[in-house]
């Protein structure tokens, strides 16, 4: 029926004349048949112009979906958060702690805890310290005292995490109320 | 894709005589197809209702899951074969086998000659496929072991009902057949019992003080229904017998098979069955009503007493329903105490039976509609080679 | 018509893929078929806190947040009182969240423990997936249980599965409505190709998640956070082959004043071997964090469960029986590793003290004997030497003072008419061939303790059995055992199981026995101590006894 029409034009409601034409051929689609420019209502019997332009829109039509599933493959694919700073957030029963491992790759990195008590407020603390273990290899790294630098922050500038894998940091945290202790997971790449 | 190829071969336009003797005598592949889909489901829900009584552990990877969606996929790929082709052919102007194709039908204005029936067990599965990502969001939520009725759960289940009732509707189409007569006599029962597992979900609504189990009086309901559709619908004794035994066939397969099953995979999954298993029947034949037979016989014989004018008919289906409503319901107290040891009178009962007796003539008189859309339903020309 | 030709192809095809499904179901043993998802189990937990020996069931937690039930059975003589109890979720997470950070209690109740031994439980909150704590704070001490909550996972074969037949329920949709509406019918063949391919992805995940292996576990082999409890399959992870972790020192901190009758508290520090630093991750195992076998100068033993009290440090007590040596032992399982045995090089030593306080007399070998007022038969089925029953060891009871009063003649019908001499001596007249238990080769020791079936499952076995030998002569047995080259721990697993949903039942079922079976190989000859352990009324039995291991005929056992 209405399938050989090469024409895009707005469907019409109704029935519409049997052409006559191969009707399950879907090769036929593409070639715009000379007979059957007066299939569908409303839309000009001009089968060239229209044959031309429908070319032209499958082509885009065609590009853009392409482009669209590229852009969708790229999107699940694009490797993410690669070589940004590692954050964790833990606490304790008097603290809640961020860490920031700047750079968690093999080497030196600087370590920032950020320690809040618990209601959000800044945390005054004596020491902080920074502990790098391996826990399955059994390597232990030199521990690093973080420096106070803006309230409830302190910063470890060169903490040495010498291979890559799965790192153990223990955060322990010296303050008025006593020692309290947290350990963060990282990897390092 | 060869679906739209046939008519190639049949010539374009014209049907020969031929062609269409061959339409004729092949829809019952189809309607097989989609029916082996819904056996299938009914076969895996019981086995997975009785699954997760007895042994437990829900993954999606079981195998009733797996039945239950292949039975899903295997209707719904069928209907979308059938719709496919149908369509095609008729807008080729090639003849439509009447038994397939169904009545035409206007939608938006547009007339077009589609096989009803498919079309709604197509819909149906394609709604049931949805619902398993509902469900996975729902467990992901809910946790572990979620129950029957959660939404997701009654979206599923009814989906495949919707099916079902597809699959009594392509039988219905196809009543000049035998295989028609035969496959109504058998969709309609698994049908039935597949949707009371779907109408656990009226249990959320218990009555009062009473606690009479809103899925009790949808059963009571739902097969007083389907049972006056049925004998409107057949017109018949014979067929209205083999409706009853091909229920009463369902479930005593039901019965052997779904404990069997459920101990076969637990035994080869090296799972332990729980405690308790053993008390009472299985769960889903054990639901379906064991006095459906005699039921189904009272009410034929009881409406073919009714003088044939549609008028009478209208005014004795709903007093039909509400006797049919009364004997489920009585027979429902005595199955319940045989199966379950529930007490035989309980002041429940009192309003378990008023209700039933109720909607059963409600039932009644919706069933006396759906037997006449089913006859509508039925083709009364030859095959329309014409179209449009 | 073709059509339908293809139809037929189809579900041909279809059919084939169930028949063989059905057919991998059957001849495919038992894959992770059931298991594919990580099910919440129930963790049992023994906890000796303070003079209280109790079992924690920590049931799994369904939804989250949601309820957390935990049952707290108790045994006979744990003293009444009140617990509390709270959970504080511990686990680091990458993200900030909108729940308070890690570290604070999320809730707590408290559970009145009558003088009666049974069943006490109490529902608390879970807010997160990831690693909690269980304080459980008798008023003086407080226990800490690490546990996780798991969250509900979707493997990514069972994603595909799902997404894959929504896809077909979609597209099959859309093909329905494109055959009814569009004017080009032909354009609802692309939905229905479609249908097609999304089905044979979800039929492809429906099989996969079958047989994907899982990641590593947190718990079981990672450090649990959040992340990884979570998202499983999304965390970044090293490329561990191997994820054992250093063995354990066991640094026993003894009392600072031990005397004998009176109760003696003592701290376990446990420290990795390679770093020094506390080892703090200590997985359960057999329902327990630290098994702690104690054997008194006399022989008496302990089999005790060591409550964390804090990173790496544990804590335990018991009353001491008599004065003199104590040694000790611990077992543990690290996250990542298997068990290991942690012998204590020091033990430790109680002084005199109470008048009630003496040792304990030196328990009989095979044989009738009563023990607590129950009845128990120990009999041996040897290896080559075939099916005998009997005393072997009776014989190398030389000179036991004292004994009657430990064996019963008092006792059940099985005891019945059975004195102490004369009853060995009967035996071992009735059963002339009594089997000699001979090094290297594999023994089986039956337990018969009680005649009903009603043990109860203790640590998820229906029975325990300690070895430990050959012990020199002469030598007190705490001190012997100490240096005792073989240190075993043997399991009567029977009946019990422990794959049910949930896990395995709890002390609450008395279902099991009356005989267990122990069968262990006796690497070298000599004297060995054993002691038998099952639960019944809500009471661990101990039975100790001697028993002579014979050197095999044509010289040692091999290794």
């Amino acid at each position: 029926m209405t399938d050989t029409t090469p024409a895009d034009g707005p469907s019409a409601p109704g029935r519409t004349p049997a052409s006559g034409t191969p009707a399950n051929d879907v090769s036929a689609d593409n070639i715009p048949a000379p007979d059957s420019s007066t299939t569908t209502l409303g839309v000009p019997a001009d089968g060239t112009t229209s044959a031309r332009s429908t070319g032209k829109r499958r082509f885009l039509s065609t590009v853009l979906s392409l482009a669209l599933l590229a852009g969708l493959a790229l999107w699940i694919f694009w490797p993410r958060d690669a070589g940004g700073p590692a954050v964790l957030h833990n606490g304790t029963a008097a603290y809640q702690i961020k860490l920031t491992l700047h750079s968690p790759k093999r080497g030196t990195s600087p370590v920032t805890v950020h320690v809040t008590d618990r209601q959000g407020k800044p945390a005054a603390l004596t020491t902080v310290s920074v502990e790098p273990v391996m826990p399955h290899m059994g390597h232990a790294a030199a521990p690093a005292t973080a420096v106070a630098g803006a309230p409830g922050l302190y910063r470890a500038d060169n903490v040495r995490f010498f291979m890559a894998g799965a790192w153990e940091i223990t955060v322990v945290l010296r303050g008025p109320t006593g020692t309290d202790q947290a350990v963060f997971p990282v990897l390092v790449t | 894709m060869t679906i739209a190829a046939p008519g190639a071969a049949s010539g374009r336009g014209r049907a020969s005589a031929s062609s269409r003797a061959a339409i004729a005598s092949k829809g019952w592949i189809p309607a097989s197809v989609v029916m082996l889909g819904v056996v299938f489901s009914l076969t895996a829900l019981s086995w997975d209702v009785q699954w997760h009584v007895d042994v437990g552990p829900d993954t999606f990877f079981t195998l009733p899951h797996l039945f239950l969606y292949a039975g899903s996929a295997l209707a719904g790929l069928a209907s979308l074969a059938v719709v496919l082709s149908t369509t095609a052919a008729h807008r080729a102007g090639r003849p439509v086998d009447p038994s397939t194709g169904g009545q035409p039908i206007a939608v938006f204005g547009k007339t077009f000659q589609a096989p009803v029936g498919y079309l709604i067990s197509g819909a149906g599965a394609a709604g049931f496929l949805l619902y398993g990502l509902a469900d996975m969001w729902w467990h992901s939520l809910y946790g572990f072991d979620a129950v029957i009725e959660s939404p997701p759960h009654i979206g599923l289940l009814l989906s495949i009902s919707f099916t079902m009732v597809g699959v009594v509707v392509v039988f219905a189409t196809a009543w000049k057949h035998t295989w028609g007569k035969a496959g109504v006599v058998v969709a309609a029962p698994v049908m039935t019992a597949f949707t009371m597992v779907s109408l656990q979900g009226l249990n959320l609504l218990s009555f009062g003080p009473f606690r009479i189990r809103g899925s009790t009086i949808g059963e009571i309901f739902l097969l007083a229904m389907v049972t006056v559709t049925v004998v409107v619908f057949v017109r018949s004794a014979r067929l209205t017998l083999a409706y009853g035994l091909a229920y009463a066939g369902v479930q005593a397969v039901l019965w052997w098979f779904t404990p069997a099953a459920t101990r076969w995979y637990a035994d080869v999954t090296g799972l332990p069955l729980r405690d308790f298993v053993g008390d009472g029947g299985p769960v889903v034949p054990g639901m379906m009503a064991m006095s459906l037979l005699p039921v189904a016989l009272v009410v034929h014989a009881a409406l073919s007493r009714a003088p044939r004018a549609p008028a009478s008919l209208k005014r004795a289906a709903p007093l039909v329903g509400a006797l049919a409503g009364l004997l489920l319901a009585v027979g429902w107290i005595v199955q319940s105490s045989l199966v379950w040891g529930a007490p035989f009178f309980n002041a429940a009962y009192i309003v378990l039976i008023a209700s039933s007796v109720v909607l059963g003539a409600l039932a009644g008189h919706l069933g006396r509609g759906f037997g006449l859309i089913l006859r509508h339903a039925v083709p009364t020309t030859a095959p329309s080679a014409e179209g449009r | 018509m073709k059509t339908y030709g293809f139809l037929l192809r189809v579900s041909t095809v279809l059919l084939i893929v169930l028949v063989v499904l059905t057919a991998g179901a059957v001849t495919g043993g038992r894959p992770a078929w059931a298991d594919g998802a990580p099910a919440g189990q129930d963790l049992h937990i023994s906890q000796t806190l303070g003079a209280r020996e109790l079992t924690v069931v920590v049931r799994r937690a369904d939804a989250v947040p949601g309820p957390l039930r935990v049952d707290v059975i108790t045994h006979a003589g744990t003293p009444a009182g009140r617990l509390a109890l709270r959970v504080i979720p511990t686990g680091a997470s990458t993200a900030a969240g909108e729940l308070p950070a890690a570290g604070s209690v999320v809730a707590e109740g408290t559970l009145d423990l009558g003088a009666v031994p049974g069943y006490h439980g109490v529902t608390l909150r879970v807010d997160r997936p990831g690693p909690w704590e269980l304080a459980v704070d008798d008023g003086e001490r407080v226990a800490r249980i690490p546990f996780i909550v798991p969250a509900r996972v979707v493997t990514p074969p069972e994603f595909a599965a799902y997404v894959g037949f929504t896809a077909a329920g979609a597209l099959l949709l859309v093909a329905l409505a494109l055959v009814v509406w569009a004017r080009r019918w032909w354009l609802s063949l692309f939905p229905a190709g479609g249908m097609v391919a999304a089905a044979a992805v979800g039929v492809t995940g429906a099989l996969l998640s079958a047989t994907t292996p899982l990641p590593p576990q947190a718990g079981p082999d990672l450090d649990p956070t959040i992340d990884n409890v979570t998202a499983p399959y999304s965390v970044k992870r090293p490329p561990l082959e191997d994820l054992s972790r250093p063995p354990v020192n066991m640094h026993l901190r003894p009392p600072e004043e031990a005397s004998a009758g009176r109760r003696v508290e003592f701290d376990l520090l446990l420290t990795d071997g390679a770093t020094g630093r506390p080892v703090d991750d200590l997985l359960v195992h057999d329902s327990a964090l630290i098994h702690l076998i104690v054997v008194s100068p006399s022989g008496r033993l302990w089999h005790l469960h060591p409550v964390r009290i804090g990173r790496g440090h544990y804590q335990v007590s018991l009353v001491a029986g008599e004065a003199g040596h104590y040694a000790v032992t611990a077992e543990v399982a690290r996250r990542g590793g298997g068990v290991q045995l942690l012998r204590s090089a020091t033990g430790f030593e109680v002084g005199p003290g109470l008048a009630h306080a003496v040792p304990a007399p030196e328990p009989k070998g095979l044989g009738l004997r009563e023990v607590d007022g129950t009845a128990v038969d120990l009999s041996v089925t040897g290896g080559a030497y075939g099916e005998a029953t009997g005393i072997a060891g009776s014989n190398g009871t030389p000179g036991t003072p004292g004994t009657p009063g430990t064996e019963g003649v008092s006792g059940g019908s099985a005891a019945k008419g059975v004195s102490a001499e004369a009853g060995a001596a009967k035996e071992a007249a009735v059963e002339p061939s009594a089997t000699e238990v001979v090094a290297g080769q594999a023994t089986t020791i039956n337990a018969k303790i009680g005649d009903t079936a009603d043990l109860q499952p203790w640590l998820g076995m229906e029975g325990h059995m300690i070895v430990v030998g050959p012990l020199p002569e002469g030598k007190p047995v705490g001190k012997a055992t100490e240096s005792a080259p073989i240190w075993a721990h043997v399991h009567a697993m029977g009946a019990v199981r422990k794959d049910g949903v949930g896990g395995q039942p709890d002390e609450t079922v008395a279902a099991f026995g009356p005989t267990v079976r122990f069968t262990y190989t006796f690497p070298q000859p000599g004297r060995y101590r054993l002691w038998v352990q099952a639960e019944r009324n809500y009471s661990i039995v101990t039975v100790p006894a001697i028993l002579d291991v014979g050197r095999p005929e044509g010289g040692d056992p091999p290794a």
